[in-house]
């Protein structure tokens, strides 16, 4: 086997049926810089280079400087096999930087500067799904170290991935399947289900429902999804674009204000792949997977949740929804 | 319903190489972004709700 500084490769799970990165130079990533020393702020004239050299910015992507997939990757340090099959780790890492605030978060960022993101999300999706090797474009923020950040200042990151991800698979075929069954979306059903029985729902605007689903594997896990049915970002309007940043808005200063903490929490995108194919029966929502339970408690993954894959939530979607509807504000 | 951009202006990217030739960035910039950026949330939140 080859030894490499930067050893990375896809290695396939036969067990499972997936794949996993393999990305050692990880190991070596800036890790909870102290004061000044943040890669993500602008660069100070006369002061330490961080990645972006700029005084000021507004919102600023840049290729992940420790990515776990690269448009070029090494080659395998390992031989495939039948049984073992490995692939370069090709794919996209962007890291999406919010603000030059470096003690901002995007809970605190005003509804225009969420609007701004959300173009700018839109924008990426667009240009990355055109990539020939780009089968799925997935936009993701960790936040918080109870989350396991490396970097405090806020930001997002993009992983674009040479195929479609086995978590988004599953949502993909259960879409499928109940299109075939009944004729309908499945999510669409699931917006309509939570509104109507009103008890898990969050928030709602013109264009988003937010709630907790009636499934919710975390106590204060929720979802947004836009009411209109749609598959990913670029087939929003404007005014369902900022119809997004609002809601996103007022669902991140809730979670703030549960605890009076700022709440960690992992949000993703869950959009259409880049694949080429037709997935019409699917539908464009975020899902937030925050881990605390409880002002001084976290939910963690142990033996059911990481060995069998059953969660088991010991709170009530319904209960940990009127707790988070009761932090909701309106914002112009 | 209206349409426009009027709350951050037109989106524009301008990408460049890195430091280490290697990597890309790209800069977002709105033609209004400074004005929108000096906004807080408490300024934004309505009093009556």
């Amino acid at each position: 086997m080859k030894r490499s500084a930067k050893m990375s490769e896809l290695r396939w799970n036969p067990l499972l049926g997936e794949w996993l990165a393999t990305a050692t130079h990880r190991q070596d990533r800036t890790f909870l810089p102290p004061a000044g020393f943040c890669p993500l702020c602008p660069t100070a004239p006369g002061g330490f280079p961080t990645e972006i050299p700029e005084a000021t910015y507004d919102i600023v992507v840049f290729e992940n400087r420790f990515p776990s997939l690269s448009p070029n990757p090494p080659e395998p340090a390992i031989a495939s096999s039948d049984l073992y099959p490995v692939r370069p780790a090709q794919g996209e890492c962007e890291v999406i930087v919010y603000t030059p605030d470096h003690n901002s978060t995007l809970a605190n960022e005003p509804v225009n500067q969420i609007y701004k993101l959300v173009q700018v999300w839109t924008d990426r999706y667009r240009e990355l799904s055109k990539l020939e090797f780009v089968k799925y474009v997935f936009i993701f923020e960790n936040k918080g170290e109870a989350i396991g950040v490396t970097l405090n200042h806020p930001h997002g990151q993009i992983y674009a991935y040479p195929f479609v991800p086995p978590r988004v698979e599953t949502e993909l075929e259960q879409s499928r399947l109940y299109q075939q069954k009944t004729g309908r979306c499945l999510l669409c059903d699931l917006a309509a289900e939570e509104k109507r029985d009103g008890r898990r729902m969050v928030a709602e605007n013109d264009s988003f429902v937010a709630y907790i689903p009636f499934f919710a594997r975390y106590p204060y896990e929720t979802h947004i999804a836009a009411k209109r049915h749609a598959q990913d970002l670029t087939q929003f309007s404007e005014r369902e674009q900022k119809d997004l940043a609002l809601i996103l808005k007022q669902i991140l200063v809730a979670f703030d204000k549960l605890f009076n903490v700022s709440f960690p929490y992992m949000m993703v995108l869950h959009q259409k792949p880049s694949d080429g194919g037709d997935y019409d029966f699917y539908h464009f929502h975020i899902e937030f997977y925050p881990p605390m339970r409880s002002a001084t408690k976290l939910k963690y993954l142990a033996g059911s949740e990481t060995g069998a894959g059953m969660f088991i939530n010991d709170t009530l979607a319904e209960e940990k929804a009127a707790e988070l509807r009761g932090h909701i504000k309106a914002f112009a | 319903m209206k349409d426009d951009k009027s709350d951050t202006g037109e989106m524009h990217k301008r990408r460049e190489k890195m430091a280490d030739e290697r990597r890309y960035i790209i800069y977002y910039t709105f033609e209004t972004g400074e004005k929108s950026r000096t906004e807080t949330a408490d300024e934004e939140e309505r009093k009556d709700v």
